[in-house]
């Protein structure tokens, strides 16, 4: 006698097989499902904020001239400009607010949520690529080689045996003794003077080979003494041929806001493009 | 009256060709060899090779969150050879008492003290700092200078085993630091009176450990604070006000702290003044130590110092900080109330990325600053350091000379060719073989305090001054004057 409602087996069979295929087919997409959500980035308090109130806060250091300082009043800078320029990349009714912070809080007061970004002529600390993100760099502050045009040194390489003359304690001086430090066979002669300045007059004047000198002293010098055929005066025409190492100046930005991080650096990218960030440079540092 | 030319006259004839020769290799070597690298590191001497010039010379280390034995060694043995003799050091009671009054952790302490004792450096050891245990009523971390009055036998034990256990290789210990600050002083308006009452029982405490320990009153903050402030007590309010409550009996020296904070910093020879932030902020405060019947009484600077971080509200060019600096060190020696001068900081365990790193010697790698290298220069006495050029000119002129002295030796070899040279002339002879000595002395006694610092200049100089009496006698030899 057959049992009610009874399936023969190979009917069983058949519907076991279904029912596991549709097992296995609602578990991959379930599992679709959790990885597209996953990857999906945790919303952007930061960016919403921003967008939200039309205002991007700028955490600035407002005594470091030229980047960032009170003139009559009124802040201004390389820096003030840039943080102008991000604000309008990351939509165009956002404005930008300045909030003046002491160098020592810069940091804090990011982590503390009192502001968007760190725009204050931030040099790269790896130590602290954990809490923060960081842009690409906007400016190098490493000293500059300079020599003057048609000098026989094309590189730092080639400093061995020559005179360079450099801002004595400077960072230039501790570039010129760390080359030292690596080429004791060839050292170079270092000659110490009190001012930058000093040095690229004496470069000018041909008591010297090269000068190692920071950027900003650097670009005044040649806004001072431009290269102009008509002065007829050789000695004045100097050239940047290198830089000695990398100090990069960038933006900083809380590490959970990854989505503003990356319209800051988009900003920044598209700044070096157009050619906004040589024009700042050519505004305030000359 | 003056001898005949004999076989004694001889010797000096010979010395002084020697000296001829001696001077012509030393050039010949000079000249083929290559001029050492100017800004070479300096090389590891031994410590015996240092001979500092200035024996106020010294730095504040920071060594307290240094782990790591080998760089607390090399910190210290770049200390002396930079040619300071004396080197200040925190010890923070809460590093060495962690848990309790009973238990002791000196592993870190012994590595500090023996280091500075294997380079010969003398080391002022400053002690502050709370325990969790010992401040109940305030555990938080923020709050670890807070000593209760309660506790001050308590920290006084401490800094009696402190004593008692390094009693031949400290000598100098500070109470406390910038105890006029209420951030130093628990987070407390500053209380010069309670602070005398901690010196009380410290002082005894201490000085039963160890006879001859120097307790140094604790450095305080320079500021013009207001008296309404309860940020800070203006450092030579708070200084007197501990006298007028009878705290003078128990200290032995005053440790000061001496940062030129004006608009710009001023040089360290500018004049003091009780409204002026500057390096004689040290004489503002003896003025009350020798008003309070203390002149006998030393001053120990033991922070201090210029800073330039372009940031910084206070900075100063990186040459003035340099000039400066070196300025300073030599100032001391006008004081004599001043044994020492030991300047912030010499180098951190760890960048801070703040304007604090720029008050460093070396950086936090023990990579030599170019501040380092220059205050050398200055305390090791290598005047020319950076210039062999002026070393090959000193070794020229002596060769010079040297060759004009044995000129006329040979010239006038003969006693009669001296006796036929008239008065004038045997006069101009004598000034050439006079000259001639003096500057064989001097230039001898240069080259050799460049080489060998005080005892190669004193050899040297000795050297030179019996090239110089052979000179001299020689030509008195052949005067033959009756």
């Amino acid at each position: 006698m057959v049992p009610p409602f009874t399936i023969n087996s190979k009917l069983k069979a058949q519907n076991s097989k279904l029912i596991l295929d549709l097992l296995a087919v609602t578990a991959i997409f379930a599992l679709g499902v959790l990885i597209y959500y996953g990857r999906q980035e945790l919303p952007d308090a930061a960016l919403q904020r921003v967008q939200a109130s039309h205002t991007l806060r700028v955490g600035m250091d407002p005594t470091f001239a030229p980047f960032g300082s009170f003139v009559d009043g009124k802040l201004m800078g390389y820096d003030v400009d840039l943080a102008a320029y991000i604000a309008g990349a990351i939509g165009p009714d956002v404005r930008w607010e300045i909030v003046p912070i002491a160098t020592d809080a810069l940091y804090s007061k990011l982590a503390a949520d009192n502001v968007d970004v760190l725009i204050s002529a931030l040099p790269f600390v790896y130590e602290r690529s954990a809490d923060v993100i960081y842009s690409r760099a906007y400016f190098d502050a490493a000293p500059r080689l300079v020599v003057p045009v048609g000098s026989s040194i094309g590189s730092a390489a080639d400093l061995g045996g020559q005179r360079v003359g450099v801002e004595l304690g400077s960072d230039s001086d501790a570039a010129a003794r760390r080359y030292n430090r690596d080429h004791t066979a060839a050292p170079l002669t270092l000659v110490t003077y009190d001012l930058p300045t000093d040095a690229l007059t004496a470069l000018a004047a041909d008591k010297l080979e090269a000068a190692i000198v920071d950027p900003l002293t650097f670009a005044a010098w040649q806004a001072a003494y431009p290269h102009s055929a008509s002065r007829g005066i050789g000695e004045e025409r100097l050239v940047n041929m290198a830089a000695m190492g990398s100090v990069p100046y960038v933006v900083a930005v809380n590490r959970t806001s990854k989505q503003l991080a990356r319209r800051v650096d988009a900003a920044i990218a598209r700044a070096q493009r157009d050619g906004t960030l040589d024009g700042l440079a050519a505004k305030w540092f000359r | 009256m003056w001898a005949k030319p004999n076989n004694s006259t001889k010797w000096p004839r010979y010395l002084l060709f020697s000296l001829l020769i001696l001077t012509f290799a030393v050039q010949v070597y000079s000249q083929a060899s290559p001029p050492p690298a100017p800004v070479a590191p300096p090389s590891p001497l031994s410590v015996g090779d240092i001979a500092p010039i200035n024996p106020k010379v010294g730095v504040h280390t920071r060594l307290t969150d240094e782990p790591d034995p080998a760089k607390i060694d090399q910190a210290l043995r770049l200390v002396r050879e930079m040619g300071a003799s004396w080197v200040v050091e925190y010890f923070p009671w809460n590093y060495i008492q962690p848990t309790d009054a009973n238990h002791y952790d000196w592993q870190h302490a012994d590595m500090v003290v023996n280091a500075a004792a294997k380079y010969r450096l003398t080391l002022i050891a400053r002690l502050d700092g709370v325990p969790t245990w010992a401040r109940p009523d305030h555990p938080e971390p923020q709050m670890w200078r807070y000593l209760a009055a309660a506790q001050y036998g308590v920290f006084a034990r401490f800094v009696t085993a402190f004593t008692a256990r390094y009693r031949e290789r400290v000598r100098y210990i500070i109470i406390w630091n910038e105890q006029n600050t209420a951030a130093e002083w628990g987070e407390r308006p500053p209380d010069p009176a309670a602070y005398a009452a901690l010196m009380q029982q410290v002082y005894p405490a201490a000085k039963l450990a160890n006879p001859q320990v120097i307790i140094l009153f604790g450095g305080l903050a320079p500021n013009l604070e207001p008296p309404s402030s309860t940020v800070a007590m203006n450092d030579l309010t708070y200084l007197d006000a501990y006298y007028k409550v009878g705290g003078g009996a128990y200290f032995d020296a005053l440790a000061a702290h001496v940062y030129p904070l004006s608009v710009p910093p001023a040089p360290p020879d500018d004049p003091p003044a009780p409204d002026k932030l500057n390096f004689a902020r040290a004489v503002q405060l003896r003025n009350i130590m020798v008003a309070n019947g203390d002149a006998a009484k030393p001053i120990y600077i033991t922070e201090g110092g210029w800073n330039d971080n372009r940031r910084f509200t206070y900075a100063v060019r990186p040459a003035q900080r340099i000039t400066y600096t070196i300025g300073a060190y030599q100032q001391a020696l006008q004081w004599d109330w001043l044994p020492a001068v030991s300047l912030w900081a010499f180098s951190l365990p760890a960048p801070s990325y703040t304007y604090m790193d720029n008050y460093t010697f070396v950086a936090s790698d023990l990579v030599p600053k170019p501040i380092y290298l220059e205050v050398q220069k200055y305390a090791r006495g290598r005047l020319c350091y950076n210039s062999p050029m002026f070393e090959q000119t000193a070794w020229l002129i002596l060769l010079l000379t040297a060759a004009v002295v044995l000129g006329l030796w040979w010239f006038f070899r003969s006693p009669n060719a001296l006796r036929r040279a008239d008065r004038l002339a045997r006069g101009l002879l004598l000034l050439v073989a006079g000259i001639s000595a003096i500057v064989i002395v001097v230039v001898l006694g240069y080259l050799g305090a460049v080489l060998g610092g005080l005892p190669g200049f004193i050899i040297a100089a000795l050297f030179g001054l019996v090239c110089a009496v052979a000179i001299v006698m020689f030509f008195f030899a052949h005067a033959d004057v009756s």
